[in-house]
């Protein structure tokens, strides 16, 4: 599990400077990102296209004008959520797979309440708002904390499972009871106009809910390193029975864990209801849950490494379908290049090893 | 861990997201030279995969016979989750695409959205009910086709009991089953017709299944209004209605006849009235008397209808061609 686990990647022991080790880190994603692209091109070649071309297209649809720039810094807000909530557990040795379905259940009570206070003004219904998000993606979060600590079932398994209870209880919930009037999808009604964001671009789609995103990593990061909680934590994430020798609660870190990391979770439900659909529907999310693992991993469960990787898989994404458009090569690639992502991060552990033997020898 | 390298690892951290912003930020500059306007250009974003020989395979290959029609320049983005529609539409408006068609009736909000902030592209929101100065709406009148379907489904049932499954009950789907059901019933006042909503516009497998369980209530000739639907058909060997393309070579004993929709004279007209600057903002439909709606080739199992029935189905597309008979447009909810 070691290589999986990122906060326990191993620095050899030789390597004192933790500046040093920080550079490593940062230089092997970059490698993986860049393998990753490598063999992506190779894949493009197979498939009769020019590399160059579309990954020229891609670029371009992800950063190429105000708009496309605009759509992948508001794709990335979801996932710098969902990095982040993966992040904290696996800081605190837990896996919280379960980001998706904490995204939904948070996404939904938010939309329900923001739809049954439609006449509070703004500066009041946002954090309402935000507030319900939070402590129900942290309850939803905390049930597999509870299970875990309390019956030893496997976080791995139980926050798996307890998505796809969340989500079709919700597509129950858009079918019936919240459902809009004219009752032909399931979504509920649209939200008011005091519950939005304002936009941050004029004529895009990017919306002051992006500050909000980098005011949670900057806070997550001082809550990491430069607290006792988060000292903790870490230390709770590397050693769990170290941790309980030194005489800390390692059952309520373990827990507060949990809880901050499906409160993160729900931010990001919140910010696809408040700030893209602007209304609850039913296939909110197409997996942030799920890839906002892989940015963790990318970013090295460090709240600015997960700020930059959520970048990047938004710019992969957005730029995606303009690739596709233009250039004829399938937007899937893109997803391809994504999994490679993880390979390359993962497999990194082998090569270490290919070079300790070699150093060894 | 001292605080003198985390102060270090900081900086290094600046740089690298610095450096990413830099890059982020020079991008605009690069890729504005690479779009240029020039002539119109026309997209069309879809919900399903372009190769599902129904609604999304209609809805392209109208596309390209407007490209063929008009030489023009013509791209699609099939697969869009309604979460993605509004980031895709957006990102055709700001790309100097003149006209976008929203090709699915759950893409009627992201498409009024996009609208508002490009006044000068012009939208066909496909199936939609709202309209604004610079979108358009456009429909599968298919429930004109639907209640011939309907009259040769109750003459060739032998049960008297007839299915039909379909994505989700939008207004344009409402309409179908309603008229297949009256088709129906001018046949068999005593038929008894099933429906079977799937939830979503693409999922085989549950369509299948949904299907599978109308057979085993007794339906013998089913309406295949989603992707799947055929496949049960053939499985259980009962007949079966195609929709949107002719689907015979799906089940050459099953498929009896398909509803055919031929989209291209619509997206044609549409692109070349956006040419000659006299595009309006208008409900476009082109159903039996502008030829988009037809029916299939019976691929010889014209046998398993009753003679008069054939006849009677034939004189009734005559009549709606001509305007004698109109097919009643019912939109009420079912269930």
């Amino acid at each position: 599990m070691s290589t999986f686990d990122a906060p326990g990647v191993p620095v050899p022991a030789v390597v004192v400077d933790a500046n040093a080790a920080r550079r490593t880190e940062i230089i092997s994603s970059l490698i993986a990102v860049g393998l990753a692209l490598a063999v992506g091109a190779v894949l493009i070649l197979a498939w009769g296209a020019n590399p160059l071309i579309a990954y020229g297209a891609l670029v371009d649809g992800a950063f190429g004008s105000w708009n496309s720039l605009a759509e992948t810094l508001l794709r990335s807000i979801p996932l710098t959520f969902t990095g982040l909530a993966i992040a904290i557990a696996f800081r605190a040795g837990a896996f919280n797979l379960g980001a998706e379905g904490q995204l939904f259940l948070a996404a939904t009570a938010s939309a329900v309440v923001g739809l049954m206070l439609p006449d509070l003004p703004g500066v009041l219904l946002i954090p309402t708002m935000i507030i319900t998000a939070m402590v129900v993606g942290a309850l939803w979060s905390l049930l597999a904390g509870v299970l875990k600590l309390r019956f030893g079932a496997n976080e791995l398994i139980t926050t798996i499972m307890l998505n796809y209870i969340a989500i079709f209880l919700v597509s129950y919930l858009l079918r019936g009871p919240i459902q809009e009037a004219a009752g032909f999808l399931p979504q509920t009604e649209r939200l008011a106009a005091n519950a939005r964001f304002p936009a941050l671009i004029e004529g895009t789609r990017l919306h002051a809910g992006v500050l909000i995103a980098l005011l949670a990593v900057g806070l997550t990061h001082f809550a990491l390193w430069h607290t006792t909680w988060g000292f903790r934590l870490r230390v709770v994430g590397l050693n769990a029975r170290a941790a309980l020798n030194a005489g800390f609660n390692v059952t309520a870190i373990t827990l507060s864990a949990f809880l901050l990391s499906g409160a993160l979770a729900g931010m990001a439900g919140y910010m696809e209801v408040v700030g893209v659909q602007r209304r609850m529907i039913e296939n909110l999310s197409p997996g942030f849950g799920y890839t906002g693992i892989i940015v963790a991993l990318l970013g090295r469960t460090n709240p600015f490494g997960v700020l930059a990787a959520a970048i990047l898989f938004a710019g992969l994404q957005v730029g995606g379908s303009t690739m596709q458009a233009a250039s004829g090569v399938p937007s899937t690639l893109t997803t391809i290049v994504q999994a490679l992502v993880v390979l390359f991060v993962i497999g990194r552990g082998a090569f270490d090893q290919l070079f300790a033997q070699r150093k060894g020898s | 861990m001292t605080d003198k390298t985390l102060m270090m690892s900081n900086r290094g951290r600046l740089r690298l997201l610095a450096t990413l912003a830099l890059g982020a930020v020079s991008m605009p500059l690069l890729g504005g030279l690479a779009f240029g306007a020039e002539g119109l250009k026309v997209a069309m974003i879809l919900p399903g995969p372009i190769s599902d020989n129904d609604w999304n395979a209609g809805g392209y290959a109208g596309l390209q016979a407007a490209a063929t029609n008009l030489g023009i320049d013509v791209a699609y983005s099939e697969n869009v989750a309604d979460a993605d529609a509004e980031r895709v539409l957006r990102d055709y408006a700001s790309r100097g695409y003149g006209l976008i068609f929203a090709h699915s009736f759950s893409y009627g909000d992201a498409t009024l959205a996009v609208a508002e902030d490009f006044p000068d592209v012009k939208f066909m929101a496909g199936t939609a009910q709202h309209m604004a100065d610079n979108v358009g709406t456009y429909d599968n009148p298919d429930y004109q086709g639907a209640y011939l379907t309907g009259m040769l489904s109750a003459g060739a049932s032998k049960s008297g009991v007839i299915g039909w499954v379909g994505g989700n009950p939008a207004p344009n789907m409402l309409a179908n089953y309603h008229a297949w059901a009256d088709g129906a019933k001018e046949v068999n006042p005593e038929a008894k017709v099933m429906i079977s909503w799937l939830g979503s516009w693409f999922d085989p497998p549950k369509a299948k299944e949904a299907a599978i369980a109308q057979v085993e209530q007794g339906a013998d000739v089913l309406s295949a209004q989603s992707v799947g639907v055929i496949d049960a058909a053939v499985d259980k060997k009962v007949l079966v209605i195609g929709a949107v393309s002719d689907q015979n070579h799906l089940g050459p004993d099953a498929v009896l006849t398909s509803v055919l929709w031929d989209l291209g004279p619509l997206v044609t007209d549409a692109a070349k009235s956006v040419i000659e600057d006299r595009w309006e903002s208008k409900a476009w439909s082109y159903g039996i008397k502008e030829g988009s709606i037809k029916l299939a080739d019976f691929h010889g199992l014209e046998g398993q209808v009753k003679p008069e029935v054939l006849a009677a189905v034939q004189a009734k597309f005559e009549a709606i061609k001509s305007g004698a008979f109109e097919v009643p447009h019912d939109t009420s909810m079912v269930e």
